[in-house]
């Protein structure tokens, strides 16, 4: 049997396997007539196209090097879900590792990289509680320099200082997951969720980030108890940080009015502070400005929500499909010559023929010129 | 008259865009490698909606109008393994098989046109300078005068195949 063969064989079996796909669904992606065909590539015994290797790097979400490659294949990292999706889950891990992968290539080959450290938070995982993760948030609000109201930059402090890989993937269900492996920390987020939803997800999941040493997803894992609780743990670093108690005191002491608050402002400071009304009634409750009468009656009150609802729109902001530190660092990359502007193309998922309309979009110009150079003092 | 040529998608598109594509199929032998025939991603254009008639590469290769061109996965790793990581991943698989069969003299007597300061330097390192064509070479041996962007003159070209040239001697984007 031809060594080299076998070994995309083999490595074409364990991507197939990782997305829990049969032979006969990835012959029919690869438009053969009969699944022996993939059979016969998995044991070494027909000769694989480049073309083919292409096709079926894409639906694997792999590389071509990573089908090539004799070095054994890097352990996958794992993913920590804060709402795991139902139905392809697996197949929207590997997108967003595979991705991930990509970031960190082209940070490589075009020299940008996070200016700051992402920290690891030591904590111990049997004494570990809301207090703590109290203590955490305001620790994380100074090192971050995150002002008073945090959801504000949370995102692109985490991706322009912190290097955290950020990717949007638009799913019916399932909220975000994180992830840290050779490419770093990385955070996946459901587009579909609303703006607010989304900042309270990245802060949760920044939680599971900085204490992924200490408390990995494979002790996580051990216990759905442990799990669910620390999961309430990580909800009450994510309140803490995005409604600052000094600051949240402050705007809701403007907006009352003979010991009441109405709807309107209620929502109001949410958006001010860029969390949801839920997370923003919690947050009181616990900081004690209101009751938990009050709480369940904002809750369940349908006008409440209709009024919440209402005000929406004018602050809802859709991410782009690719992140925009992304597109930018590839941008970089083709200027510098390290990327083809093919292979610039089809990580922007877009044509050759679209690519300087998708590039603008993103306010640059490939009309040339970017080798040019200054001398510096 | 140049006789076969091995085109970049790239060269592709631009010609096309430039309103030199069809003169080239017609005056040229033009050879496309299977990947670059098959992604229509590469070619598809949100403003027709489709690929554009006169770049639908399968129906020309149909009509005998230009030949397709396939390496094995065995050849595109082997032409890999000669290329640090960071170097040929920068690549894209199309310009990966182009070159796989340039390195493996699949296509004989043909030269390599490319836009692409990497797949140019890597012509280079594979000892196939004298294989490599610029666009702007490309048309003008075509009867064809176009005002071209920086990345398809011949000085682009020149200036790539000097730096892979370099890259051989200094071993830099190879495999140590």
């Amino acid at each position: 049997m031809d060594r080299g063969k076998d070994i995309i064989g083999v490595r074409i079996r364990k991507f197939r396997r990782r997305l829990k796909m049969r032979q006969a669904e990835l012959a029919e992606k690869m438009g053969f007539k009969a699944s022996e065909t993939i059979s016969q590539i998995e044991r070494g015994e027909r000769e694989v196209k480049a073309w083919e290797l292409t096709q079926l790097s894409r639906i694997l979400s792999v590389n071509v090097h990573d089908l090539l490659s004799a070095d054994s294949p890097p352990s996958e990292p794992v993913v920590l879900w804060r709402q795991s999706p139902e139905e392809q889950k697996e197949s929207k891990e590997a997108e967003f590792i595979k991705r991930c992968r990509q970031y960190a290539f082209l940070e490589e080959i075009s020299g940008v990289k996070g200016s700051r450290y992402f920290p690891q938070k030591r904590v111990d995982p049997d004494t570990i509680n809301f207090r703590t993760a109290g203590t955490l948030a305001v620790e994380i609000r100074s090192e971050f320099q995150l002002d008073d109201r945090p959801g504000e930059g949370l995102e692109e402090k985490l991706q322009n200082v912190y290097g955290v890989k950020i990717w949007y993937m638009a799913m019916e269900e399932g909220s975000a997951a994180s992830s840290i492996g050779p490419f770093g920390p990385a955070i996946l987020m459901n587009s579909n969720e609303a703006p607010w939803r989304r900042n309270y997800n990245f802060a949760h999941e920044l939680f599971h980030l900085i204490t992924w040493d200490s408390i990995p997803p494979k002790l996580i894992r051990q216990s759905a108890k442990f799990w669910e609780n620390l999961e309430k743990i990580a909800n009450v670093f994510a309140s803490n940080l995005l409604l600052p108690g000094d600051a949240l005191n402050v705007e809701f002491d403007k907006l009352l009015n003979n010991k009441k608050i109405s709807y309107t402002d209620l929502i109001m400071i949410a958006r001010y502070f860029r969390v949801s009304t839920v997370a923003l009634l919690y947050r009181l409750l616990n900081l004690k400005r209101i009751t938990k009468y009050s709480l369940e009656k904002g809750l369940n009150d349908p006008l409440f929500k209709e009024i919440d609802r209402s005000t929406m729109g004018p602050n809802w902001w859709n991410p782009p499909e690719i992140p925009e530190r992304f597109v930018r660092i590839a941008f970089a990359a083709h200027q510098k010559g390290r990327l083809s502007r093919a292979k610039l193309s089809d990580m922007l998922d877009t044509s050759l023929i679209d690519l300087s309309n998708t590039l603008n979009e993103y306010g640059l110009s490939d009309s040339g010129g970017y080798d040019a150079e200054v001398r510096v003092a | 008259m140049l006789k076969c040529v091995l085109l970049d998608a790239n060269i592709i598109i631009e010609s096309y865009v430039l309103g030199a594509w069809e003169k080239l199929v017609n005056q040229t032998e033009i050879y496309v490698s299977s990947v670059i025939v098959k992604d229509e991603a590469l070619f598809y254009s949100t403003a027709d909606g489709e690929i554009p008639e006169p770049i639908k590469l399968e129906r020309l290769i149909a009509e005998g109008k230009i030949k397709e061109f396939s390496a094995t996965g065995q050849e595109v790793q082997e032409f890999r393994d000669r290329f640090d990581r960071l170097f040929v991943e920068g690549l894209h698989d199309g310009e990966a098989e182009c070159l796989a069969l340039m390195m493996h003299d699949k296509v004989t007597d043909t030269y390599f046109c490319s836009a692409d300061a990497t797949a140019i330097q890597a012509l280079s390192m594979i000892g196939h300078s004298s294989l490599g064509i610029s666009f702007e070479r490309l048309l003008q041996q075509s009867g064809l005068t176009k005002k071209l962007r920086p990345h398809y003159t011949e000085a682009f070209f020149r200036k790539q195949l000097q730096i892979g040239s370099q890259n051989l001697i200094t071993k830099q984007g190879l495999k140590r």
